[in-house]
């Protein structure tokens, strides 16, 4: 997968110790990231968009609103960013709370360089990875979405796996009429072969899907 | 000891037989007063007579010797009638002795039986009555004689002579009669002197008498009350220097009970902060992991400065961390000192008593508990007032309640669905009182008893000795404010207030927390 987007992903602290904060802004600026400190989740919360690409520290423990609300409220808003708990003590109850909402790593103060430098590292992969899932599904869409009523009934078709033959039976129509549909959906789609024709579909199933329980995730 | 009154009758026995005793002494006065009353009536009634019966034997006794000189003169005028020159002399003379006779024969009428006229009593006796008889022998003669001559049946010088011949024994009868009245005044006035004499001997027995049965017993009352008196008082003397050596003693001992009970009650708020500290342990190691982790982070951010070679190092960057590594070790020491000083000291006696803003202590105290708070799932909110509240306190006992009411608070949320669970501090200032007071929505306290639960060892968990809310009242008791549980339907409001110092200088706690704002809704 690709970087979707151009611009360069962003290291955002969330932090109200202002020593811990700036420390791990050192760390990390000098580790060659680009970093952003906020002294309050909510600080954090008005200043992201969702095409922001790159991973959030956060720590847990904070006053007026903790690290794991900032987390859940993104996710209700649909705005999806890895998150690393930066936490002093990782009790079971919040790790578990944190796990299933989606969060990927967790960190216990103080840590190393390097766990810290892999957890990052992994954390901006995983977000490309779904800022790519993102983009190609969004395409997709893009595709899908010009497709006309007789396009999808024979996109229908195809998937059930249906011969020429059989589809003209149930269309009334002619063999040569089945084969003009055909390539025009293959034309819309931009793929070359049937296969590649059922690959694009079901990859887009899964990343509705996957778009569906995101958004049934910020519900709960 | 309680000193009890060794001998309560000696206090009341004098009283009834005292009395008594007055009584008859009373009533033996009264009598021997009436006594001699009635001698100095007796006296009046006999002696005054006696006296002035004495005043009349003068005139009685100058009567009788007035008779003698009235019996010559009788016999000088009988002879004078009888030799007389001329008739004319003779009828003279005559005259004379009628009128000398008349009065003689008056006279002696008067002596024998008494005269209003004269003056004279009549005083009788035997030898008088004898006399008066024997003077009639004599008396009668010379009266018919002189009768004879006035009349001038008088024959030659027969009737003078039988005067003159009577005269002299008269005169001595007469002379006789006279001692004999003499006689019988001395006897009187003898009579009189021994009536007096009686009367003077009874008043002086009597005198007598009163001493002995009224004075004598009185003085030896008075002088037997006045030994009571002295015992009693020499009595309570010695009572109330064995009760004042027994209050010395007690207070001696309270005062060794009271530092025993300041002993045990600060080592018991010492084992109660240690206990705290064992729930707030987690939220310190969290606390000391910000500074830990800052160290951490810029140890390794200026090893990576250090691996850049060249020029490109960024020496003043590197500096820079050293710093903050630098106070982030300070902070942590700071932190550590924190729980020392909270835990450590359990001297009752050394108040360490400084002007403090009881909302920052609030403060303090909450971001203590912060992490117990976030463990227990419990929405915490904090409502300060825009006033100051500056008191004298030991801030760490202060803020020993404080952990307490939460921690309280905090457990009996634990039995409250966990989307529920809510914790309201709340700081308000009035003129003279800051009151701190932790709300939460938990089962509560039993209304009936709100008192109960203050009680040393009360408690209603299954952990724990039961100490907390009562070392709570012990503590802020000391500092002059009141702790009490409000009666509320659901949950348990407890709330604790203070006075507010009175001298404004404040000195700042060593560890403000700017993270924390008023009114400030907190999770």
């Amino acid at each position: 997968m690709s970087q979707a987007q151009s611009s360069s992903p962003t290291l955002f602290v969330v932090d109200d110790d202002e020593q811990m904060r700036e420390s791990l802004r050192a760390l990390l600026s000098v580790l060659g990231y680009e970093v952003l400190p906020f002294s309050t989740p909510g600080g954090f919360h008005r200043y992201y968009h969702s095409e922001m690409p790159g991973c959030l520290l956060l720590d847990i423990r904070m006053p007026r609103q903790s690290g794991l609300e900032l987390y859940e409220q993104l996710l209700r808003e649909g705005k999806r960013l890895p998150v690393i708990f930066i936490t002093a003590h990782a009790d079971v109850a919040t790790a578990v709370a944190a796990m299933k909402s989606g969060a990927v790593e967790f960190l216990e103060k103080p840590f190393d360089r390097d766990t810290l430098l892999n957890r990052v590292q992994s954390a901006l992969e995983l977000d490309a990875q779904w800022r790519g899932q993102d983009a190609a599904f969004a395409s997709l869409a893009a595709r899908i979405e010009v497709l006309n009523e007789r396009d999808r009934e024979t996109l229908q078709m195809i998937q059930a796996g249906e011969s020429n033959k059989a589809m003209a039976a149930k269309l009334f129509i002619s063999e040569r009429a089945v084969e003009m549909r055909r390539s025009s959906l293959m034309k819309k789609l931009q793929v070359s072969s049937v296969a590649e024709l059922i690959d694009l579909t079901s990859t887009h199933r899964i990343l509705a899907e996957l778009q569906h329980l995101k958004a049934s995730q910020s519900l709960r | 000891m309680v000193p009890t009154n060794p001998q309560p009758t000696l206090e009341e026995r004098p009283s009834p037989s005292a009395d008594a005793l007055i009584r008859r002494l009373g009533r033996r006065y009264l009598l021997v007063l009436a006594v001699v009353a009635g001698l100095m009536l007796v006296d009046q009634a006999i002696i005054q007579p006696l006296l002035v019966r004495m005043d009349s034997y003068a005139p009685v006794i100058n009567l009788a010797g007035r008779q003698r000189m009235l019996s010559q003169k009788l016999a000088k005028a009988a002879l004078a009638a009888e030799g007389a020159p001329d008739a004319e002399r003779r009828d003279a003379s005559r005259q004379e002795l009628k009128g000398a006779l008349a009065e003689w024969i008056a006279a002696n009428d008067a002596l024998r039986q008494g005269s209003e006229q004269l003056n004279v009593p009549r005083i009788v006796s035997a030898d008088l009555a004898r006399e008066w008889a024997e003077l009639d022998h004599d008396l009668q003669p010379i009266a018919a004689a002189a009768q004879e001559i006035i009349d001038g049946d008088a024959v030659g010088a027969q009737s003078a002579a039988t005067i003159l011949a009577h005269e002299s024994a008269f005169l001595e009868r007469m002379e006789r009669i006279v001692d004999l009245f003499e006689l019988e005044a001395a006897q009187e006035v003898s009579r009189l002197r021994v009536y007096s004499l009686t009367i003077a001997i009874a008043v002086a027995s009597l005198l007598i008498i009163l001493g002995w049965l009224v004075v004598r017993p009185a003085t030896r009352a008075i002088r037997r009350q006045v030994d009571d008196l002295e015992l009693r008082v020499a009595q309570r003397t010695a009572e109330l220097a064995e009760m004042v050596a027994s209050l010395q003693h007690e207070v001696a001992e309270r005062k060794l009970a009271e530092s025993h009970g300041r002993q045990l009650a600060a080592q018991l708020a010492h084992a109660d902060r240690v206990a705290s500290m064992g729930h707030l342990a987690i939220g310190l190691a969290h606390e000391l992991n910000q500074p830990l982790g800052a160290i951490a982070n810029y140890a390794s951010a200026g090893d990576v400065i250090l691996s850049q070679a060249g020029p490109a190092r960024d020496d003043r960057r590197l500096q820079q961390y050293l710093q903050q590594i630098n106070e982030a070790a300070l902070r942590a020491g700071q932190i550590v000192r924190r729980i020392r000083k909270f835990v450590s000291r359990t001297d009752a006696d050394a108040s360490d008593a400084v002007d403090v803003d009881l909302g920052a202590l609030v403060r303090e105290v909450l971001e203590l508990c912060q992490f117990e708070i976030r463990r227990a799932a419990v929405v915490d909110v904090l409502k300060l007032d825009s006033r100051p509240a500056l008191v004298e306190v030991d801030p760490i006992q202060i803020q020993q309640v404080l952990v307490n009411l939460i921690q309280n608070a905090l457990q009996s949320l634990q039995s409250c669905p966990a989307d529920s669970r809510r914790l309201v501090i709340e700081l308000e200032v009035d003129d003279d009182w800051a009151e701190v007071s932790v709300t939460d929505n938990g089962p509560g306290f039993d209304v009936a008893d709100l008192d109960a639960p203050f009680a040393a060892f009360h408690t209603t968990k299954v952990e724990g000795l039961g100490v907390g809310l009562s070392i709570c009242r012990t503590i802020v008791d000391a500092h002059g404010g009141q702790i009490r549980i409000h009666p509320a339907a659901t949950g348990a409001q407890l709330s604790f207030k203070l006075p507010l110092a009175k001298s404004p200088q404040l000195l700042p706690l060593n560890e403000p927390s700017p993270v924390f704002q008023s009114d400030a809704v907190c999770r």
